[in-house]
């Protein structure tokens, strides 16, 4: 059962994090690898992931609230059950050989445990059980990002978008009282404030889907190893993103133009990271651009092909690794050199990497050339062409021109070892077998990419380093700091200093010493001298007294 | 007309103690401390059983009874009396004095003021009270102090003697007017006829005189200053003690021949109390002598008794008396506490002096913590009980302002009190404290433990007290 | 199950504990170590004790069971009564658990440790009565009386620089017991004898009588919540308090009006007092929004946490207005979890400080050289923004929920507070998690592995609680 399977992994994820090892980590890495993959094949071949499987838990039962935790399959869940299986595959093979990681049986393990993560996300029979996991999952990619600046920005909007669905499925639960994903659909008719709620929803879709202005959390991934990167951004935008804009579709319905509204943000972020593709120095930042873009399709499909999207799922994913693994080459093979304006000239040295690279466009062209239909084609194309322009051009900054390396670099320029290019195989010959398209695209397809490589204007733009993007910032936080965060601490400190200082201090409190000390003096002074002050209190007394007794008298 | 003689065993005995301290004085060359204190104690002890075995046995009817409150109040002035009269003799035998002036005069007092208790003739009362208000001056300028106590115990007679100038007119032309002293007479005269002032300002004058010698304002002004130059055994005992009996005789006035007198000055009472009330509260915060500073609280106290006094009734009086008690209990642990602050044989009063009590002398400071939280009212100690009481009574009679301005009291009197917890507790220590005798941690502890027997189970003191007040106002 | 009077256990457990305590001794060699173990042992022991009692009642809300009275007072007669809830008793172990994180954090301290652990456990046995008051007299006995052990932990070991402060502090809250003994022996005399809590509002009185009357109490409560405008009363103390345990205890206080609240409010609101509700909704959205946004701005991380802590309650305190009694227990849960995130947060904040005066370092950075303080910390403050570490996330969901449907600018004016602070204590996390670069001799220390494993023992406490606080009561 899939429930046993998932336990399974789960258990060698936590003992992979909790039973670090020092010693033989590359080794104990293949253990992990191969104990997984062992793991699932088993249980795919013997319940594939398919048949429609249910397993669920108690887990809420208050007067307010009854919730089951689950884990399903069926037809609906096996793309994305396959596509997380992909990519963990994908990362754990390369967790074992990538030079760069420092921790990987750490990292193997936090990738095993997210993997679980994101099946619950999958499985959410309610609106709960998917908050909850996916803020689990954000802890746990925090836990897996090293760099603090990816940690912070990572989080700052991944928290945000948790914030936002937050309160947005309190809105739901609110008026609808349920927290089953029906209760969406009868939400998106008669909600009390459809614009809100909208706006909540888009915006944590845009975080999740890392589209236009809401993606440098997952930019900022560029400074951390590739393996790390590459399985944060295919988990988080092209799984969770898509899961989530599956599965709370029904929203598009609060406002008219909310698939509009959708197909717009994708093209946007298709240009950005097209933008981003021909202009960033950093190879890392480019790959991330191209799961930008990757993502923003993604998001498109599936509101205008929402039918097919589940049938195109793996094989789009598995051609984003299969694009990554081919970009990541060059920085593999000149030892990691990170800027494209540092390279140049390699096709002297990497001949097998620049082959392999052309392979992988064609395979990436046929996959899409052979999910295009009538709904999609202009986005498939569009999506074609801004890829087929930017994979050229980094192929020809990388492979064809001047070499701008330095000597240290170019001394050691050379193909990965035949590890690299076991999945590159693996992918694409899956990819080939499973889709195909006319045999002239075999053939032109690779033509024009080698062509536009060789020949591309922009090429030009690698000398140029002054053109190039080192830094991006992202708008968003822009705003956020010098719109609304510093006019509210202006405001806090104005508040602080008038009302707490001001009003509450100097008034209030100094009235009430000032009022208390003349009492206080008054007393000390009145009991100074007893034969003087004496007599007063006597004859104050006394006085009083017979005052009473005057007044009772004249009263009655 | 047969005379009981059996009634004035207790002031037999207490006699007779007097009597064999003079001749001990006399005739014993070595006479320490600790041989007046031992004949005072077996005295007082006396008296107390025999008031308990006598306590409704009259002397001579008309003149001189004793009943069931008369003897409540005689039992708690001889309990109260014997702790100060113990912790007395640690003051002596720590600065080695003589104490057989103390203990004598203490005597005197307590004779005088037990008898005025039982005293139901207007003239006898008010000649011992005053006797006993006066003999104060001689406990003032006891040695020890003088520079302090002369000018002090001075101004002190001054008013004493106007005031026993007053009382002495005012009894006379009453007795004059109404034939007679006793209080039936008094209270038969003063229900059939109508008042005029002159009798009016007597008897006003009578009772007026009862809250002078208790200290309330406007009345006052002469408690602060001798209670804080006073030297303790001294200071401890005018605090306390004498309240019983003053209270007791203002009541007994106040509900019998003088209550047409009360009836009419109640508007007075109630102002007298809400000024006491604020006086005690402000001026606690304008002292640093601990002693002035527990002076200004009985102010406090004697202020929200006279608020409950002023409608007479049997709840009112037996709510008085409950906070009385326990704010006297408080005030006597305070006192009892004061016996161990010395340094270098001089017992401290000022407060920077007590900077940081608590770390030499923990269980000292814990005491005078739990006792001054007692008299703020809180709760889970006793008094809270007393303040139960109060505001009870004040809301069956929807006395809402009285509460509002007790409460307001309670929150100044705090911030003294406040005051005094943060330097035992939170300042530096400045000065070293001398080692305090076994017999004050005793006493301490047993005033701890009747709070907390008392706490638990108010019964004990509550059912009995109800008892032997009822019918005080029939 | 045999017949343990539990809530006399509850309140004479800690007392016995202070008796052990002033009987133990300790000398430089021990250095306060004992009398610390038997506070840590008499709380372990209370814990295990309400653990036995949450078995012997049901978790139903309101339904008060294990019910024991004593007679004090014939005439006038007042009984105290006692009885708990799944409600009650969830805030005990909470705050039980707070405290022993407390006692945890200052077992290094040694100095005046017996004072310390006295005056703490008089307070937890004071807490206990107070959340154990079924009617009102003892409601306000305990109420008014845990106020002096809190005075003088704050006085002897907070280590604030204004006394000032410390004694407007308490004349403030000491105006609030006055106003509410009042309230109390106004409805106790109209009653003509003992009410329970639950009764309160079957009481009818005159208009100007309830308006007069449930304004003392409101106010009365009001005064244990750092409520503008007199928060600076409160927060000059709550925040200026260095020792993590006496930080914790100030900080309950507004807890204790909270219980308040939820104990007196009545089941059907008169119509006399609505405006009363509207004010205190309109005052507490106020002050929600004023305390973040100077926690925004204010550098001291100790006025960040009581920043937090105060939008946090207020906003329980939001929840606990809302027109059903269901989320309540919700409330419960959260304040379970809640409690012990900040007392936890408190300890560890307390001793990077420690570290950063001893060795004159800065903020920054301070956490990159300790991992094992980072690693707990951070999953502290993520269990405090809400994340699903513990019951607050479910909990919260619920009552953010039940907000946007009764009254939705109230719940945006508060989320806002809320996602200031969030912001706030993310900022520090980071700001403090900095790589910065400092001499190997001036390295700070990280916290032992002992003090490691005991907080994340705490942490797996809160990860149980995400499902259900109340998970051992299953079956």
């Amino acid at each position: 059962m899939f429930a046993l399977t998932t336990l399974k992994v789960l258990a060698v994820g936590l003992a992979t994090v909790f039973f670090q090892k020092n010693r033989l980590v590359k080794s104990w890495a293949f253990v992990l690898f191969a104990a997984v993959a062992a793991i699932l094949a088993y249980d795919f071949e013997q319940n594939t992931p398919f048949e429609a499987s249910l397993w669920f838990v108690h887990w809420i039962k208050t007067p307010t609230l009854n919730l089951n935790l689950g884990l399903k399959t069926g037809m609906e869940y096996a793309p994305f059950i396959f596509g997380g299986v992909a990519v963990l595959l994908f990362s754990l093979y390369y967790n074992i050989f990538y030079p760069l990681e420092k921790d990987r049986l750490r990292a193997g393990g936090l990738y095993v445990l997210i993997f679980v993560l994101l099946m619950f996300i999958l499985s959410a029979g309610n609106i709960m059980q998917l908050l909850l996991s996916i803020c689990l999952l954000d802890i746990l990619i925090f836990v897996l990002l090293p760099e603090l600046a990816a940690k912070r920005l990572f989080l700052s909007f991944n928290l945000v978008a948790d914030v936002l669905l937050f309160i947005l499925f309190a809105f739901v639960w609110g008026q609808e009282n349920s927290l089953y994903f029906g209760a969406l659909t009868k939400y998106a008719r008669h909600s009390s404030y459809p614009l809100l709620a909208f706006s909540l929803w888009i915006g944590a879709v845009a975080v999740k889907c890392g589209l236009a202005f809401f993606h440098n959390s997952i930019l900022e991934l560029k400074n951390i190893s590739f393996v790390r990167q590459n399985f944060v951004a295919t988990v988080v935008i092209l799984l969770v993103g898509p899961i989530l804009l599956y599965k709370t579709h029904a929203l598009f319905n609060l406002v008219p133009q909310g698939e509009l509204v959708l197909k717009v943000l994708a093209a946007i972020s298709l240009a950005w990271g097209l933008w981003g593709c021909l202009f960033s120095d950093f190879l890392k930042a480019r790959i991330l651009y191209f799961y930008m873009m990757l993502s923003a399709l993604f998001a498109v499909l599936l509101v205008i092909d929402r039918a097919n999207f589940l049938t195109m799922l793996i094989p789009l994913i598995c051609v984003g690794l299969l694009i990554s693994a081919a970009m990541i080459l060059p920085l593999i093979g000149a030892a990691n050199e990170p800027l494209l304006s540092q390279t140049g000239g390699f096709i002297q040295r990497m001949k097998v990497s620049f082959v392999f690279s052309i392979a992988a466009a064609l395979v990436e062209a046929v996959v899409l050339l052979s999910f295009m239909n009538s709904l999609n084609q202009w986005w498939i194309v569009a999506f074609l062409f801004c890829h087929f322009i930017a994979f050229s051009h980094f192929l020809g900054q990388v492979y064809f021109g001047d070499v701008l390396a330095d000597e240290r670099v170019w001394a050691i320029v050379k193909n990965p070892t035949m590890f690299y290019f076991i999945p590159l195989l693996f992918l694409g010959g899956g990819l080939s077998t499973v889709c195909c398209v006319e045999p002239i695209f075999y053939i032109l397809v690779p033509m024009a990419v080698v062509f536009f490589a060789w020949q591309c204007p922009l090429r030009r733009l690698g000398a140029e380093k002054q053109v190039l993007i080192q830094e991006e910032k992202s708008p968003v936080l822009v705003l956020y700091k010098e719109i609304f965060l510093l006019p509210l601490k202006f405001v806090g400190r104005v508040l602080w200093i008038t009302i707490d200082f001001l009003f509450v201090e100097r008034v209030m409190v100094a009235l009430l010493r000032r009022f208390v000390f003349v009492l206080i003096r008054t007393s000390m002074f009145l009991h100074k001298n007893m034969r003087v002050c004496g007599w007063f209190f006597l004859l104050f007394g006394l006085g009083y007294a017979a005052a009473v007794f005057f007044w009772q008298k004249g009263a009655f | 007309m047969s005379l009981n003689w059996f009634a004035l065993f207790p002031e037999f005995f207490l006699v007779l103690t007097l009597v064999g301290s003079v001749f001990v004085r006399l005739f014993r060359e070595k006479a320490t401390p600790k041989t007046f204190y031992t004949l005072s104690k077996f005295g007082v002890a006396a008296a107390f059983i025999a008031t308990l075995i006598f306590y409704n046995q009259s002397f001579w009817n008309g003149v001189y009874e004793n009943s069931l409150h008369s003897s409540l109040f005689k039992v708690f002035i001889y309990l109260f009396a014997a702790v100060t009269m113990f912790l007395s003799a640690k003051y002596f035998l720590s600065k080695d004095y003589p104490s057989f002036r103390f203990y004598s005069f203490i005597l005197l007092s307590l004779l005088f003021l037990t008898s005025a208790l039982s005293a139901v003739d207007i003239r006898l009362m008010v000649v011992l009270l005053e006797l006993g208000f006066l003999l104060n001056f001689y406990l003032i300028r006891s040695p020890g102090n003088d520079d302090e106590t002369y000018p002090v115990s001075f101004n002190f007679s001054l008013y004493a003697f106007l005031w026993t100038i007053f009382m002495a007119f005012a009894v006379s032309y009453v007795v004059k007017i109404v034939g007679g002293g006793s209080f039936e007479d008094i209270a038969m005269y003063c229900n059939a006829h109508e008042i005029n002032w002159q009798l009016y300002a007597c008897g006003a004058i009578v009772l007026l005189g009862c809250l002078y010698k208790l200290g309330v304002a406007p009345f006052h002004f002469w408690t602060a200053d001798v209670f804080g130059a006073a030297i303790l055994p001294v200071g401890s005992y005018l605090m306390i003690v004498p309240v019983f009996a003053y209270y007791a005789a203002f009541v007994q006035l106040s509900v019998g021949p003088l209550a047409v007198h009360f009836d009419f000055l109640k508007p007075a009472f109630y102002a007298f109390s809400l000024i006491s009330i604020f006086i005690g509260a402000i001026g606690a915060n304008g002292e640093i002598n601990l002693r002035r500073i527990m002076a200004y609280s009985r102010i406090f106290v004697l202020g929200i008794v006279l608020l409950l006094l002023s409608s007479i009734t049997e709840i009112s009086i037996f709510s008085s008396f409950i906070y009385l008690f326990v704010s006297m209990l408080a005030l006597g642990g305070v006192f009892a506490a004061c016996y161990a602050l010395k340094n270098k044989g001089d017992y401290l009063r000022r407060l920077n002096e007590l900077s940081g009590l608590a770390e030499s002398k923990p269980f000292i400071a814990a005491a005078m913590l739990i006792f001054m939280v007692s008299l703020l009212g809180f709760p889970p100690l006793l008094g809270f009980l007393g303040m139960v009481f109060i505001v009870d009574n004040l809301v069956a009679y929807q006395d809402y302002v009285s509460i509002f301005v007790i409460m307001l009291g309670i929150v100044i009197l705090a911030a003294a009190y406040l005051r005094v917890i943060k330097t035992f507790y939170f300042d530096v220590k400045r000065s070293n404290f001398d080692r305090a005798d076994r017999g004050i941690y005793f006493m301490l502890l047993l005033i701890l433990a009747v709070i907390l027997v008392f706490v638990l189970s108010p019964k004990y003191l509550v059912n009995d007290v109800e008892m032997a007040l009822r019918g005080l106002v029939s | 199950m045999p017949n343990i009077p539990f809530i006399l256990v509850f309140i004479l457990l800690p007392l016995c504990g202070i008796f052990f305590a002033l009987c133990s001794q300790d000398n430089e060699k021990t250095k306060g170590r004992n009398v610390l173990s038997v506070a840590f042992l008499t709380v372990l022991v209370n814990i295990a004790f309400i653990i036995f009692a949450f078995l012997s009642v049901s978790s139903e809300y309101g339904k008060m069971q294990l019910q024991e009275s004593y007679l004090w007072l014939k005439n006038p007669k007042i009984v105290l009564s006692f009885g708990v809830d799944s409600f009650s008793l969830l805030l005990m172990l909470g705050i039980h658990l707070a405290l022993l994180i407390g006692i945890w954090g200052v077992r290094k301290d040694y100095l005046f440790q017996k004072s310390r652990m006295i005056f703490t456990l008089l307070f937890l046995s004071l807490v206990n009565g107070f959340l154990a008051a079924l009617d009102i007299i003892s409601f306000f006995i305990f109420f008014e009386a845990m106020l002096i052990p809190l005075f003088m932990l704050i006085g002897m070991f907070g280590e604030i620089k204004r006394q000032a402060g410390l004694f407007r502090f308490m004349i403030y809250n000491l105006c609030g017991v006055l106003l509410l003994f009042s309230a109390v022996m106004i409805l106790y005399n109209h009653n003509h004898g003992a009410l329970m809590l639950n009764q309160i509002s079957d009481i009818k009185m005159g208009q100007v009588k309830e308006i007069v009357i449930w304004s003392a109490i409101f106010l009365a409560f009001l005064s244990r919540i750092p409520i503008w405008p007199f928060h600076s009363w409160v927060s000059v103390v709550s925040s200026g308090i260095k020792n993590p345990l006496v930080f914790i205890v100030a900080n309950l206080m507004p807890l204790f009006g909270i219980y308040s609240f939820i104990r007196f409010w009545p089941q059907s609101m008169p119509d006399t007092i609505i405006f009363i509700v509207t004010a205190l909704e309109i005052i507490s959205v106020i002050s929600m929004l004023f305390i973040a946004l100077i926690g925004l701005i204010n550098k001291d991380i100790q006025y960040k946490i009581f920043s937090f802590m105060t939008v946090y309650y207020i906003f329980f305190l939001l929840g606990s207005f809302l027109p059903t009694d269901q989320v309540l227990l919700n409330v419960g849960f959260s304040l379970f979890a809640f409690m012990i995130i900040f007392s936890a947060l408190e300890v560890l904040v307390s001793f990077q400080e420690e570290e950063r005066t001893e060795k004159n370092l800065s903020a920054e950075g301070i956490l990159c050289k300790m991992p094992r303080a980072s690693a707990i910390f951070t999953f502290m403050v993520f269990a405090g923004l809400g994340l699903p570490l513990s019951a607050m996330f479910v909990n919260n969901f619920v009552l953010v929920s039940g907000l946007l449907v009764y009254n939705f600018n109230t719940a945006i004016v508060a989320l806002a507070a809320l996602v200031f602070v969030a912001s706030a204590m993310v900022q520090e996390l980071f700001m403090r998690r900095t790589k910065v670069e400092c001499s190997v001799d001036n390295e700070p220390m990280d916290i032992s592995k002992l003090d490691s494993c005991f907080m994340w023992l705490i942490a797996i406490v809160l990860l149980l609680s995400l499902s259900d606080p109340l998970w051992f009561m299953r079956g």
